[in-house]
């Protein structure tokens, strides 16, 4: 009877279990490194990329992560040469391990939209753009600040976490083989900010 | 002597090659795209990598990542609708 009774008020004094975060938004510098030679000619083999992020949580560990940047290039000898790049992902993302510091693992397709702009030719043309599909491995780390202190009802914090995202990740292709154009597949690494609410 | 006259048409041909490069080069890249007002060619990226434009939809590369792509966005709209 006594031993109910405790277990009853330690049920009742033992803080609620953390309600599970339902989105979270993030914002991320990406480093990438391109495959495309032509791109290293012209601009650069490689620029840091501004991205936001939004989870979806899909069933326990797993969520989706959708990813989208965007960066423009400009042309060291040309000033009217100019290349816009926006890649995006969806990405199945697995984290595992419990704790403030939780590794993950992610896969999905991406397609990287571009598009270059030059003077314009006798044809009136001055730009061309496009769009490729490719696939995407990440492995990361994300690691919850702990800024956040869980409040009770019936005025629950909003942000159930802050948390520090870092990742690296290929940004493969298909082989192009004989055929011609940008090969945008990318070496990539991120450093990011997320808010799990 | 003659070995002489030999060199200098040697030097003779070299020149021609740097006109070649310095001249017709640059008249092919302003015929195309990317030509400014100082007359130095600017070659765009696009040009240089043959860049067809538009959405490349070979069977080979994009088919199967548009696959999958369709499929993720299926299983989350499905998942999200039973959930609601």
């Amino acid at each position: 009877m006594l031993a109910a009774a405790l277990l009853t008020v330690a049920m009742a004094t033992q803080p609620p279990e953390p309600e599970a975060p339902s989105l979270r938004l993030g914002i991320r510098g990406v480093a990438e490194q391109w495959n495309e030679p032509a791109l290293a000619s012209v601009y650069q083999a490689g620029a840091p990329i501004g991205a936001v992020s939004i989870g979806l949580p899909l069933a326990g560990s797993l969520w989706l992560d959708v990813e989208v940047g965007y960066r423009r290039l400009n042309s060291a000898d040309d000033e009217e040469l100019s290349f816009h790049l926006i890649p995006a992902s969806v990405l199945a993302q697995w984290s595992f391990g419990h704790g403030s510091a939780q590794p993950f693992i992610a896969a999905g397709p991406t397609i990287t939209a571009f598009q270059e702009q030059y003077a314009a030719t006798a044809e009136g043309l001055g730009s061309i753009g496009g769009a490729r599909l490719a696939g995407e491995l990440r492995l990361g780390l994300r690691v919850d600040t702990g800024l956040v202190q869980p409040r009770r009802a019936p005025a629950p914090n909003p942000v159930k976490d802050v948390g520090i995202e870092l990742y690296v990740a290929r940004r493969q292709a298909g082989p192009i083989g004989g055929r011609t154009g940008f090969d945008l597949g990318a070496w990539r690494a991120a450093l990011g900010l997320s808010l799990a609410l | 002597m003659d070995e002489t006259d030999t060199d200098v048409d040697t030097d003779t041909d070299v020149d021609t090659d740097t006109d070649t490069e310095l001249g017709t080069d640059v008249d092919t890249d302003a015929d195309t795209v990317g030509f400014d007002d100082t007359g130095l060619s600017s070659t765009s990226a696009s040009q240089l990598a043959e860049e067809p434009g538009g959405f490349r939809c070979d069977a080979t590369d994009t088919s199967p990542g548009l696959l999958a792509l369709v499929v993720v966005l299926m299983a989350v709209l499905s998942w999200r609708r039973t959930a609601c």
